[in-house]
């Protein structure tokens, strides 16, 4: 059982926090959330909202089917209109005659977020301390702190009768341990903090800006370094230079700019200079929908920068794996001096929700020749072992084998060492469901629920799209009938399947999405029903 | 401290300049100043402690044939991957070599951040007013009127000052090296390798075969006394604008030694204290919890 509640309303009307206290109230009495959150690429107006999916069990992703509608503007009910399940309770203060719970006292009107948060708890029947120690800690030392309290007292006094009967599954939340409420961007700056992360640089672009912002401003208390140069053409070639003289090195971005960085990471091809790529993709080509999802730039992690050189690409699916992937990059960047691009997406970055994470122990030791200790020469044109310039056939042949080798070691490893894939649902069975990256979460919650036929189709979510692992071509192969569901419009991930594999998928099995929102499990389940 | 030792930074790599290319004057000079560095024990420095960063071009092959570490980068890109090579080990003498065309037109922004950031590196431009390399096109100090390949009509905009650009963002050394007075080159080379803070020096080295401008440079070149504020040096960078037949000035314009980007920081600020960096760090951190 799964409760979706709506917040909507215009930027600047506390949407994201409203929604944060909400979720966190909700984890800390043991429940499972999904915090989805959509917004516009502007700073005030517009139309955001936020969806949470709370349930006593896990929640993988969220539903556009609300239970619950909290309106702070009129514009947000029109919107919002058509995914009102049958009996929405709707919250909301403007002059319209709507069923629900309407805010009528001016006192209340600047907060009334926090008033209807009250008011809520209240028709669920749940116990007001949680939200309010909440809201306490979302709003402390804030001036808005008193009135805010005094707005979640007022509307949680108030009787608007109950609907807890159909959500009583909210009192039964289990505080388990290891249970973390947080975004894929905090994830993946865990991993590499854990990773003995030395330097991240980046020039902000959404979605890779909430790293960013994560490494920024955890660098004091962890003992590393953050720096945003003046362009992500910078941020590459300093990320190089730094890595040269020992550190180990990370750099993000998004769509364009992470155009602009693959000159770079050609280099980094040629030098085998350690180094982490974070790439979170959008809306796109080009500027796109900058504040909202796809999977469109798989094709270029897997093939950006001139030349021919070796990389790792791997697309983490959730938090847990946004954690520990990144710690595999990490070691297999250090261990083999190899590229290793780390894909999410804005779907990933930006939405915070539950997850079991436990302490992952990976870790390598730098082991590098570095300026001021060797005479250690790195170079982007060809050359021989020492780093020194050669047009030499034979040295330039036996230094890219070098390098292809390097490349089957690594390989070797991940296939023996690391999860490359996942397989879910029916191990044995015949039709078979594959995904990469965000779309774990509503593929998961598809293909586990009664509607989606719990029992037909076997799931298996690619973790590592490079070097694309032997087990997993097997088990593709074992198929009679494969689905490839994706957030794009040619169907990036079947194209690499097909490459990889003796499967042909045509057009028909092809489930793609590219209106730059999420799948939502429903969504993946009428389609799958209609192939 | 003295090493009483004589050091030579020669390699044994063939150099692939033309014969007499002013490149062998500017190489020899500032080998001579870091190999002096080196043997008076400067700083206790050695020459493992010193980095060539360059990108492509004609100047940039100095990597080669120095024996100190170096990173052999993108054309435009020397002055980021030289910020990062020092962000990495502020205590390394981080020297980056390229031409004006990979300075001033491909990587023109990043000369104007590294005068903003002031971390402690240097830049030497062997500016030949042409794309060598590729056979001769105008760059961005190519005089106005200039007939090369690319441009045979004559070169139309005017060029751009870098030295004026350099001090307006707040570079804190700024330089104009004559590479025909080797001793002064190697003076001034010694200076900006030793400032604490970004240095910026312009090697004026013509290009014998595309853009010859070595008999106006010999003839013209004149030694300033070093200006004594940053107006007078903004002065004297505009007396001269990359024309020919007119007085040039060279030598120091301008230095003032104020807070670097590592001081700024306190993490760098600890490796250039202990004479460490990040290599000699590695931190297992268990911080999952924390969360």
């Amino acid at each position: 059982m799964r409760i979706n509640i709506l917040i909507a309303g215009k930027a600047g009307q506390g949407i994201k926090k409203t929604a944060d206290v909400l979720s966190k109230a909700f984890v800390s009495e043991g429940l499972y959330v999904f915090n989805h959150r959509s917004y516009q690429s502007l700073i005030s107006g517009g139309s955001n909202f936020n969806v949470l999916c709370v349930s006593d069990k896990k929640v993988n992703s969220f539903d556009r089917c609300y239970d619950v509608a909290i309106l702070l503007d009129e514009k947000s009910f029109k919107v919002h209109k058509k995914d009102f399940s049958k009996n929405c309770i709707k919250l909301h203060s403007f002059d319209k005659d709507i069923k629900g719970i309407k805010l009528d006292t001016e006192e209340f009107k600047k907060v009334e977020n926090i008033y209807f948060l009250g008011a809520l708890f209240r028709i669920l029947s749940l116990e007001s301390k949680g939200l309010i120690d909440e809201i306490k800690s979302m709003w402390k030392g804030s001036k808005l702190l008193e009135i805010d309290l005094r707005a979640v007292e007022e509307g949680y006094s108030k009787d608007y009768g109950s609907i807890s009967d159909k959500f009583d599954f909210l009192k039964k939340g289990k505080k388990e341990k290891n249970i973390y409420y947080m975004t894929g961007s905090d994830a993946v700056g865990i991993g590499a903090i854990e990773s003995g992360l030395d330097i991240y640089f980046a020039y902000p672009m959404t979605p890779s800006t909430a790293l960013l912002t994560f490494l920024a401003q955890n660098k004091e208390k962890y003992g590393y370094l953050t720096y945003q140069p003046e362009s992500e053409v910078a941020v590459a070639n300093a990320s190089l230079g730094s890595s040269f003289s020992g550190a180990k090195t990370m750099i993000g971005s998004a769509g364009g700019g992470f155009d602009l960085m693959t000159e770079t990471l050609s280099m980094q091809g040629m030098t085998e200079l350690p180094l982490v790529a974070y790439l979170a993709m959008r809306g796109g080509p080009s500027s796109g929908a900058a504040t909202y999802t796809s999977q469109q730039d798989l094709k270029m992690a897997l093939g950006c920068g001139h030349g021919d050189f070796p990389r790792v690409v791997i697309a983490p699916g959730d938090l847990k794996e946004c954690y520990e992937k990144t710690k595999e990059a990490f070691y297999l960047a250090e261990k083999y001096g190899l590229l290793n691009i780390i894909v999410s997406d804005k779907h990933l970055a930006e939405n915070s929700y539950t997850n079991h994470i436990k302490n992952y122990d990976l870790f390598v030791k730098k082991d590098r020749k570095v300026p001021g200790k060797n005479f250690v020469k790195k170079n982007s044109y060809s050359h021989d072992e020492k780093g020194n310039y050669t047009e030499d056939p034979d040295i330039i042949e036996r230094v890219a084998n070098k390098r292809k080798e390097k490349f089957r070691k690594a390989k070797k490893e991940i296939e023996s060492k690391f999860k490359t894939h996942e397989v879910f649902g029916k191990k044995t069975g015949k039709k078979l469901v594959i995904g990469f990256g965000s779309t774990k979460g509503p593929i998961l919650d598809a293909i586990n629920s009664k509607k989606g036929g719990k029992s037909d189709y076997k799931y298996i979510h690619i973790i590592y799209l490079e070097p694309f692992s032997k087990k997993l071509i097997n088990e593709i192969e074992k198929a009679d009938e494969v689905f490839v569901v994706e957030n794009n419009i040619s169907g990036q991930l079947a194209d690499l399947i097909q490459e990889k594999t003796d499967k042909k998928i045509d057009e028909n099995h092809r489930i793609l999405k590219y209106n730059s929102r999420p799948f939502t499990p429903k969504e993946i389940i009428k389609r799958l029903k209609n192939k | 401290m003295s090493n009483n030792k004589s050091v030579d930074l020669s390699t044994k790599n063939e150099i692939t300049w033309c014969p007499g290319c002013p490149n062998f004057l500017l190489k020899q000079a500032v080998q001579k100043a870091i190999e002096e560095i080196v043997e008076d024990g400067m700083n206790e420095l050695d020459r493992k402690d010193f980095v060539s960063v360059v990108g492509i071009g004609c100047a940039p092959k100095i990597y080669d044939y120095l024996d100190i570490p170096g990173i052999n980068g993108l054309h435009g890109r020397v002055l980021p991957t030289c910020l990062g090579v020092t962000t990495g080990n502020p205590n390394l003498k981080v020297i980056g070599f390229a031409g004006d065309g990979g300075t001033y037109n491909e990587g023109m922004g990043h000369l104007i951040h590294a005068c903003r950031d002031n971390a402690d590196m240097n830049m030497v431009v062997h500016d030949n007013q042409i794309f060598a390399l590729t056979v001769g096109q105008a760059t961005s100090t190519t005089e106005k009127g200039v007939k090369e390949k690319s441009t045979p009509e004559g070169v139309k905009e005017k060029p751009i000052n870098p030295l004026v650009i350099a001090l307006e963002a707040g570079a804190t050394f700024v330089a104009r090296l004559n590479i025909f007075d080797s001793e002064s080159t190697k003076k001034i080379m010694k200076k900006a390798i030793t400032h604490k803070g970004f240095s910026f020096i312009e090697a004026l080295q013509p290009c014998l075969v595309f853009n010859d401008h070595s008999d106006d440079i010999k003839k013209n070149a004149y030694e300033i006394k070093k200006p004594k504020n940053l107006k007078e040096a903004i002065k004297k960078a505009k007396e001269w604008n990359y024309g020919y037949n007119k007085k040039i000035p060279f030598g120091i314009f301008y230095q003032n030694e104020i807070e670097t980007f590592e001081e700024k920081r306190d993490l760098l600020k600890k490796f250039t204290d202990k004479g460490s960096g990040f290599y000699s760090r590695n931190r297992k951190r268990k911080v999952l919890g924390d969360f």
